[in-house]
């Protein structure tokens, strides 16, 4: 079984290149994006994808914009931001918009996927939470 | 947005700290108290009510982040927010991640420290009228409140607030169209027309003069230019109903005006620009159309941005009460006549009937009873025979949760002929959860 299904987007191809290996031979399905706009059309077709990590940093849309418009439009994707250039207003912004996480690079590959499990379980916990609140009306509406 | 006037607590071990707080913050009008350390400050938080918590990082015994946990767990309507002398990122994501508004560096002015309560007080304010912010919705006859609705109604607003194309699924009867009015009328585009197209409706030799327009003399009896619907709903909303329902042809036309947002009228090679945003809806599998080639997948994707899927009436509950009162009074309004009301054992059988029609079923069900009733209550008498003997859902006795839940997964996927993608959809979940739920039930 698939650990985690993952978009990686980052506009540096060989970093996407080496962690996909990394995070591939871990058990995870990688599906990656080189720009903003590749990743909503990855997010679009791959409904699949539980987390993505996200470089804050692209040259066509900022990560923050992007963490903004993937937790409007997909609110159980979780946001990983990863970048090379954190401070702490955008690491308190961009957990304040829902990221999952802030991690600067470099990172250890141990660290990351430390992190992408914590939040596919995090997001399958809340999946789990929707379907016993739909239990319990069920029963509730029954007993 | 003023929110002078919360109840603060602050809690820091350095007395001069909780001066300055109490300082700046007393003197914008909020009321503030002080404790020295996380044990004090949880004792007087289970005796008084707080709006704001404000605590330190490093603190004796225990830290600033047990507070955080501690709130989060016992004050869902409390917010907190953290100030410390060590800033870190990683001690800023880990704060917020656990539960904390904000974090602020210490040393930080009056301005600073007042700038960050203000934001958190707002959000706070905003979330406390966020109920009552659905209650506009009912002008669009979106009623009850339900999660499941609650649900709905936090999507519309958030749709609303883009220009995002949006897919209505449900079944028919839900209330699709309602919920596409709600978010074209509650969106930066309610100036411009909402134009309801049902795609089953056009016959496939108007498709394109519907949808595009026609000049004067393009064909036989085209005696003027008549605009189309995505002209007319240039700069609002155009509302693609019943779209599983689209013919191929229909379907490639709307591709092409949503990739290019360009068209050109019947008889006219002049290109046209178009600003429309698309709602569409369907009470079928769209994902299982698309399966069996009948519906485009590059149509579905371009229409499936954001999915709002509204439950069936029977599902909601007690909103049914809610309904039955709405329609009971609109009705009775329109007839002129007193509201009759409905006898518990009426009232009763709605409950139990399955409600095939939805919400349009128990409409409809309502206008008729007012307008044959000559009585001042509605007895269980009076409801059509399949109503009255509507079969007892309470069969459930004294089964486990698991019983019951395994129960009705089975009793989804038969209704959907073992289709697990639209089991999925009925019950809420995404296939791969329910593939986990019937591994666990013993159920494959």
């Amino acid at each position: 079984m698939i650990a985690a299904n993952i978009l990686l987007v980052d506009d540096d191809a060989q970093f996407i290149d080496v962690m996909k290996k990394r995070l591939t031979v871990r058990n995870m399905e990688v599906f990656h994006a080189g720009s903003g706009d590749e990743a909503m059309q990855k997010l679009a077709i791959h409904g699949e994808i539980e987390v993505v990590i996200l470089d804050v940093k692209m040259p066509d849309r900022s990560g923050m914009e992007m963490l903004r418009v993937i937790k409007q439009q997909y609110p159980l994707v979780e946001v990983i931001m990863l970048t090379g250039h954190g401070t702490m207003e955008s690491a308190i912004d961009g957990m304040r918009l829902g990221a999952a996480d802030y991690l600067m690079k470099p990172c250890s590959i141990e660290v990351l996927v430390e992190k992408v499990r914590e939040a596919v379980d995090k997001k399958r916990r809340h999946e789990e939470k929707i379907v016993d609140a739909q239990v319990r009306e069920i029963v509730s509406r029954r007993l | 947005m003023d929110n002078g006037g919360a109840i603060i607590l602050a809690v820091d071990d350095s007395p001069a700290t909780l001066e300055v707080i109490s300082r700046h913050l007393t003197r914008a009008g909020h009321v503030v108290h002080t404790c020295a350390s996380v044990e004090e400050a949880a004792s007087f938080l289970d005796t008084t009510h707080v709006d704001l918590v404000i605590t330190d990082y490093k603190m004796p015994k225990s830290s600033g982040l047990d507070l955080i946990k501690y709130v989060r767990e016992n004050l869902r309507d409390t917010e907190i927010m953290m100030v410390t002398g060590y800033p870190t990122i990683a001690g800023a994501v880990e704060a917020i991640r656990d539960g904390a508004g904000e974090y602020l560096a210490k040393p930080f002015t009056g301005e600073e420290l007042l700038g960050v309560v203000s934001r958190i007080l707002d959000k706070q304010t905003h979330r406390r009228s966020a109920h009552a912010d659905h209650q506009h919705l009912n002008e669009y006859g979106l009623l009850g409140d339900c999660p499941e609705m609650l649900a709905v109604y936090d999507l519309i607003d958030k749709a609303s607030q883009t220009s995002a194309n949006v897919f209505i699924s449900g079944e028919s009867g839900t209330g699709k169209e309602l919920v596409a009015r709600a978010v074209h009328y509650g969106s930066d585009r309610r100036a411009s027309a909402f134009v309801p197209v049902n795609c089953t409706a056009i016959p496939d030799t108007l498709l394109e003069s519907e949808l595009f327009g026609h000049v004067k003399g393009a064909f036989s009896g085209a005696k003027e230019s008549r605009a189309g619907f995505f002209e007319i709903a240039n700069g609002g909303t155009i509302f693609l109903d019943e779209i599983g329902d689209a013919s191929p042809n229909l379907q490639a036309k709307l591709l092409r005006v949503m990739q290019s947002k360009e068209f050109c009228m019947v008889g006219s090679s002049r290109i046209r620009t178009v600003d429309t945003r698309i709602i569409a809806a369907t009470h079928q599998d769209l994902q299982q159309l698309v399966k069996q080639g009948l519906f485009r997948e590059d149509l579905f994707y371009r229409i499936h941005v954001i999915e709002i899927h509204l439950p069936p009436l029977a599902a909601r509950g007690q909103d049914i009460l809610a309904m039955v009162n709405h329609f009971l009074k609109k009705f009775s309004q329109d007839a002129g006549r007193p509201a009759p009301c409905l006898t518990d054992e009426a009232l009763n059988s709605l409950y139990q009937y399955s409600w095939p029609g939805n919400v349009r079923e128990l409409e409809n069900l309502i206008q008729r009873l007012v307008v044959i009733g000559d009585g001042p209550s509605i007895d269980v008498t009076d409801l059509p025979e399949a109503m009255r003997f509507s079969l007892n859902r309470n069969s459930f006795g004294n089964k486990t949760l698991a019983e019951v839940e395994a129960e009705h997964i089975r009793h989804v996927l038969a209704q959907s002929r073992d289709n697990k993608t639209q089991a999925a959809k009925i019950l809420g979940i995404d296939r791969k959860t329910l593939r986990g739920k019937l591994k666990r039930l013993g159920l494959e």
